[in-house]
């Protein structure tokens, strides 16, 4: 079932989603420089700069991806860069430390793109790597196996970031709530990658297909 | 994966020693990693290899027997996995000499003899057995499945699978620890520091897998030429 036909959204009203998504991202940056607070204005701004790549990858390597998947990608860095910034909602408390179920839900949703990247090279190097056959039966495992290494090497980057962090004496860039809250972190991840696997499919079939061209591609043109 | 180890080599019949034709050139290039990881590589036929791997497998046998009845689940089932997946060889080519090579198992078996010390050169060592484990069973996926790899493909894939293999093992640890009231790691910076253990375990077995697949193609090679390689240079 494609996403698209299941919200009747439009390809321009997608577009139009996609640019409001970005101008709140942009919206939060500048708040971030406004209150000089360092952790909003490098997490909004990674976060505009991923929004940014399917542009960067359709205009520089004809690389054209499904807009709802662009849409998905903007929609999860939004609510991480909102994450970021003190709400008055919340007694200026941030989504990420007044809300519990926010981290989760960045986390299941970055995670499921994560998978996403997984599934689409899992089908482009089965179908274009001589000499690696990787079998439909193999996907489930390689998915979670895939989206778990990625939940942890995240949570790594959290921590040795606060900890570059606190030696510098800034203010924190990414947090870690404690150890049940990286526990939880890695079952939303978990939880993605399942989602991918289960449903996600659809609509990744575009972008494994124009990277399995790219890699027969490069090894025909040598 | 980079994609200077993408192979230019066409696909080769499963079971051929290079899956793929050799180039001419027979000089050990990057695309050497490509090569088809050939389902015979990490299986040894020789006697003292043999003998060493059997006593190995059979202290994991052993370990795997006593953690069930002592109810220790992590040390069953990684012992029981890495008994299982170093019969796999012997069983399939029905020949007791052809086993893994009994390094690999040494280094799978070593955490059950320091995995509990608690310091963290114990995680290090499990998390190398880990990445041991993981290569074990590509092994095994090879004989057994029509999986098939590359060695470029496959250290990405034990590194991947050390990783992940440290985060089911928190995931898991903790749901014991809430639900069985076994020992876990008590504050978030200890479980940074097992998976820390974890990512450098995983990036030194991969490169130690790397070294090792290039020292086999630079044996296989001089014996793989063929006179089919025109079309690479």
């Amino acid at each position: 079932v494609n996403l698209r036909d299941a919200l009747h959204l439009s390809e321009r009203r997608q577009g139009r989603l996609v640019r409001l998504l970005q101008a709140g991202i942009a919206l939060v940056l500048g708040l971030g420089l406004w209150y000089g607070n360092t952790g909003i204005v490098v997490n909004a701004g990674v976060g505009l700069l991923v929004t940014l790549l399917p542009a960067v990858l359709r205009r520089n390597y004809q690389f054209t991806m499904d807009l709802g998947l662009v849409l998905w990608i903007a929609v999860a860095m939004f609510l991480h860069a909102l994450g970021t910034l003190p709400l008055p909602g919340l007694d200026f408390l941030t989504p990420y430390q007044g809300l519990w179920w926010w981290d989760h839900v960045t986390h299941a949703l970055s995670s499921s793109l994560v998978a996403g990247v997984a599934y689409a090279t899992f089908r482009a190097v089965d179908r274009s790597v001589d000499g690696v056959v990787l079998p439909s039966r193999f996907l489930f495992a390689y998915l979670l196996v895939f989206v778990m290494a990625f939940g942890v090497v995240w949570e790594l980057l959290e921590f040795y970031v606060a900890v570059a962090g606190q030696l510098l004496g800034g203010s924190s860039i990414l947090t870690q709530y404690g150890l049940d809250d990286t526990v939880l972190d890695l079952v939303y991840d978990t939880v993605g990658g399942l989602l991918v696997g289960l449903f996600g499919t659809a609509h990744l079939a575009g972008v494994s297909e124009q990277l399995s061209d790219r890699l027969s591609a490069r090894t025909a043109g040598r | 994966m980079p994609p200077r180890s993408l192979s230019r080599l066409p696909k080769g019949p499963p079971g051929d020693v290079t899956g793929g034709r050799a180039s001419a050139s027979g000089a050990l290039s990057e695309n050497a990693m490509s090569i088809s990881l050939s389902e015979r590589w990490f299986v040894r036929g020789g006697t003292v290899n043999g003998v060493l791997a059997w006593l190995l497998t059979g202290v994991l046998v052993a370990t795997a027997a006593t953690s069930l009845l002592a109810g220790r689940l992590d040390s069953l089932i990684f012992a029981g996995a890495a008994a299982a997946a170093a019969l796999v060889p012997p069983v399939v080519d029905r020949s007791w000499r052809s086993t893994a090579p009994w390094f690999l198992l040494f280094v799978a078996s070593l955490p059950l003899v320091f995995g509990a010390s608690g310091l963290f050169v114990g995680e290090f060592v499990s998390g190398l057995a880990v990445s041991a484990l993981a290569l074990l069973f590509v092994v095994a996926l090879q004989l057994t499945t029509s999986v098939r790899m590359t060695p470029g493909f496959a250290v990405v894939f034990v590194v991947l699978v050390t990783l992940a293999t440290a985060g089911f093992w928190a995931v898991a640890s903790a749901a014991s620890a809430a639900y069985l009231d076994t020992p876990f790691v008590e504050t978030n910076d200890e479980l940074m520091r097992v998976f820390t253990a974890a990512a450098l375990a995983g990036a030194v077995g991969g490169s130690l897998f790397r070294w090792q697949f290039r020292r086999q193609l630079a044996r296989a090679r001089p014996h793989e030429r063929t006179d089919e390689g025109g079309e690479v240079a």
